[in-house]
């Protein structure tokens, strides 16, 4: 499941205990990339809510048998995060940016990840390999980033 | 391991007053979910909840006081919400719930809210 150019990775069990975990190494990463901690604290909401998602629906709760894989690597100006799991297909359209007016007002408690992942990111990528693997590709672009790199080499 | 610690400060006049502290996600919610509907079954539907030490909020923990604003509004009740951080503020305007919940800055504040 290693990506070559990936700066950082994390395996672990579909357990929402190691959420933290992953949160802290998406915030490990992206504080190098963001100068705005509004948008650092974005990009691990968005991490966060979409390894949630596999944790709680891609193995049907059986989290003996279910890992997560965590991939991030920074392409250009995109910071990119791929959420990795071999449970069930995910539905990406399940909930449309228009319903989530009318989920709150009838008191919806769950279902609100995807909609906060699309406000968040700037790219969402899913691909389904049969009986293989969800891949959730997110991109969030980098502002600045060729400053960055001048000032790296001086 | 980031954890959810909940407080229930007071519960007088039907008004119960909760202080949150750590990490409010998938892995925490169930706690406040559970404590959320004790309070509801006691009669107790006019709920405060302190934000001021939450570090962190997911869908799931704001899916929590989405459930309990409906249940409390069934009931004649209110959930409102106090002094949340940068953080936890951001997430309530990425979904919009700014508009829907009274977030004041201090308990005292929410008390005399709801005693009006």
């Amino acid at each position: 499941m290693s990506d070559k150019d990936c700066i950082k990775e994390m395996t672990c069990k579909c357990d929402t205990k190691h959420l933290a975990e992953i949160r802290n190494m998406v915030r490990s990463v992206a504080s190098e990339y963001f100068s705005d901690r509004i948008t650092i604290g974005k990009v691990i909401l968005a991490v966060d809510e979409a390894v949630a998602n596999v944790m709680e629906h891609a193995y049907d709760g059986e989290i003996e048998e279910g890992y997560v894989h965590v991939l991030i690597k920074v392409e250009g100006n995109d910071f990119q995060v791929k959420v990795i799991d071999e449970g069930k297909k995910f539905d990406s359209t399940s909930i449309k940016t228009g319903c989530i007016k009318e989920a709150v007002n009838r008191g919806q408690k769950t279902g609100y990840g995807i909609y906060l992942i699309r406000q968040i990111m700037d790219e969402i990528h899913y691909n389904y390999v049969k009986n293989v693997k969800n891949e959730l590709c997110m991109i969030k672009k980098i502002a600045g980033v060729e400053n960055k790199a001048v000032g790296e080499l001086e | 391991m980031a954890e959810l610690e909940l407080e229930v400060v007071s519960k007088d006049n039907g008004v119960a007053l909760i202080h949150l502290k750590g990490f409010l996600d998938a892995h925490t919610f169930e706690k406040l979910d559970n404590n959320l509907q004790d309070l509801f079954d006691s009669g107790i539907y006019n709920i405060i909840v302190n934000l001021g030490d939450v570090e962190y909020i997911s869908s799931a923990g704001a899916g929590v006081f989405i459930g309990a604003m409906a249940q409390a509004q069934e009931n004649t009740g209110n959930i409102v919400l106090v002094n949340p951080t940068e953080s936890v503020q951001e997430v309530f305007d990425l979904l919009g719930l700014s508009q829907i919940f009274t977030i004041l800055e201090s308990d005292a504040d929410a008390k005399r809210f709801l005693a009006e």
